[in-house]
């Protein structure tokens, strides 16, 4: 079995890795190194750090550190091809001679490569454990020895746990790098339109603009960037104060639900209007009436979703607000007729920045950052919960849900169902 | 006067420079990504005076439908377009290349292919105006 104290080591070189001192492959090397070998001196231990980019995947040898040039092996005078990555960039050393191999996607070296890889010369027994973290396979551990047998259940279940461990600390540390991108995205959208007002006073200092329309136009110009400028400070302002909660507990209270739904709808009536919009929550149509929920954060994510109803719906359409309750949750849904969501999409939108925003998304909306849907997602995991979206159907129609736990619900519109404020 | 071609997709930046060069009397055209740069022959690009480029173009608006070559900024590679694969020299079209931050790498390379590097730092579009401003008085 695996060692607390090596467990408890894993740890602490996790919050190393944290601390921004080790790279990704590098902090897997050291824990799968001291947790593994440690605690199973007949075994050598790799993992395979999976490229995105190929279904091939570099095998490295985690028992002992990258060689010197002169005793390393690169990958064209092996002969195997390897994609192109910063892992195996031009006078990177790849491995060392003896751990040098190639193995595709599920653990399995790829077809056409040497049966016996050197790093796995004279082991008699193997098993793979794969490190899977947020449904995403991150790599596989290989664990290899020359003691025949060597794997019984309390070793697979000890190297699963490790596996397990290694996939947290993964997901844990691409988390860190996402919101470190995301801060940088939301800086560059203030910075741009703070950059255009600095531009258009210097138009006005030079007295570029001769008429008064003309000027007036660039007074309404002025107040819009200003504007865009706080929305992305806003943004930036709740993406960290949500990380900064996410750590703790949330405080959770009684709440109406349908009253809060009408106030954050009318809102948005003025944009709306201007865009021959109506929004309306269909009161009749609303099953809950009092929930267990944080009231700021529920009512952050109902008003991002309308948000982006209201942004993405086409000309003279409605947006349709109501809570259900079914037999598995308790159901916030807000819907629109616009560009709509195709089922690829529909997944991807709770992503974090640009790259979770779909292409109609962007040429419809093109100041959009990404985060809105992002933060719903995270609000409904603190809530036990979870938001999705319904691919576009056949009437055009667009639907997102915020899924709540039934517990939350204190009293159903018209039906007390027992549970109390506590 | 001046033909200019502006690649940038910051609708605050491209305002701004298009009403202030406009008002000087230049012919302003305004492009908003890299590929339709990219569609241009090279003498649709020898045609104009001066080239003013952003250098992350399509940096903030990209999605996960829209691929953004790794490496090099888009900046670097239309300058890299004009100069090295088209050899259309500085004293044919000038280019100012503009970034909000300012890295050594970018910066080298954009000087290493003949072209005005401009960060905006705190005084923001003011600084494209004043190399824009410059690099036109050159121009004439």
């Amino acid at each position: 079995m695996l060692l607390p104290e090596e467990i408890a080591k894993a740890i602490r070189l996790m919050y190393k890795a944290l601390d921004g001192k080790a790279s990704e492959p590098d902090i897997v090397d050291s824990i799968l190194t001291s947790v593994l070998q440690a605690s199973y001196a007949h075994m050598a231990a790799f993992w395979e750090y999976q490229e995105q980019s190929s279904q091939l995947v570099c095998c490295r040898r985690k028992s002992k550190p990258t060689g010197t040039p002169s005793d390393t092996l690169s990958a064209a005078e092996e002969g195997i091809a390897v994609p192109a990555s910063p892992m195996n960039a031009p006078g990177h050393v790849l491995a060392t001679q003896d751990s040098y191999c190639v193995a595709n996607s599920k653990g399995q070296r790829a077809p056409g490569e040497p049966a016996d890889p050197p790093c796995f010369a004279g082991t008699t027994s193997h098993f793979y454990v794969p490190i899977t973290a947020v449904q995403l396979r991150r790599g596989v551990i290989s664990v290899h020895s020359r003691e025949s047998n060597a794997f019984g259940l309390p070793e697979r279940a000890a190297i699963e746990v490790l596996g397990k461990i290694l996939a947290v600390i993964l997901d844990f540390l691409s988390k860190d790098e996402q919101e470190k991108e995301m801060m940088s995205i939301v800086s560059h959208q203030t910075i741009g339109p703070l950059s255009g007002i600095m531009g258009y006073c210097r138009n006005l200092r030079d007295n570029v603009y001769k008429e008064d329309a003309h000027r007036d136009l660039v007074y309404r110009i002025l107040v819009s960037q200003a504007a865009r400028a706080i929305v992305a400070t806003q943004n930036l302002l709740q993406m960290s104060e949500f990380i900064r909660r996410g750590t703790g507990q949330v405080l959770m209270q009684e709440c109406r639900l349908t009253p809060l739904l009408i106030d954050v709808a009318r809102t948005y009536q003025g944009e709306a209007a201007m865009k021959k919009l109506s929004i309306s929550v269909d009161v009749d149509a609303c099953e809950i009436e009092t929930v267990r929920v944080n009231e700021p954060l529920v009512r952050q994510s109902i008003s991002n979703l309308i948000d982006n109803a209201v942004k993405y719906s086409d000309e003279g359409t409605k947006v349709r607000i109501w809570s259900t309750i079914t037999s598995r949750w308790a159901k916030v849904t807000v819907e629109n007729r616009g560009i709509g969501l195709d089922g690829a999409d529909s997944k991807r939108v709770f992503g974090m920045g640009p790259a979770s925003r779909t292409l109609r998304a962007v040429e419809r909306c093109p100041d959009g950052t990404g985060i809105g849907l992002w933060l719903v997602a995270r609000i409904m995991s603190l809530h036990m919960g979870k938001a999705i979206a319904d691919p576009t159907d056949s009437r055009g129609l667009t639907r997102v849900h915020l899924l709540f736990p039934l517990n939350v619900v204190l009293r159903r519109a018209n039906v007390d169902i027992g549970y109390s404020a506590r | 006067m001046a033909r200019v071609l502006i690649v940038d997709d910051e609708p605050a930046t491209v305002g701004f420079l298009v009403d202030r060069l406009e008002a000087g009397g230049h012919n302003v055209t305004t492009l908003t990504s890299e590929s339709q740069f990219n569609s241009l022959s090279a003498s649709e690009i020898a045609a104009y005076h001066l080239l003013v480029l952003d250098i992350k173009v399509g940096f903030i608006r990209r999605s996960a439908d829209e691929v953004i070559p790794s490496g090099q900024s888009a900046g670097v590679r239309m300058a890299r377009r004009v100069r090295v694969d088209f050899r259309v020299p500085r004293r044919q079209v000038r280019i100012v290349a503009y970034s909000v931050v300012a890295r050594a790498e970018v910066m080298n390379a954009v000087r290493s292919l003949n072209c005005e590097y401009v960060v905006k730092g705190s005084s923001g579009g003011q600084a494209i105006i004043d190399v824009v401003d410059r690099m036109l008085r050159h121009a004439k």
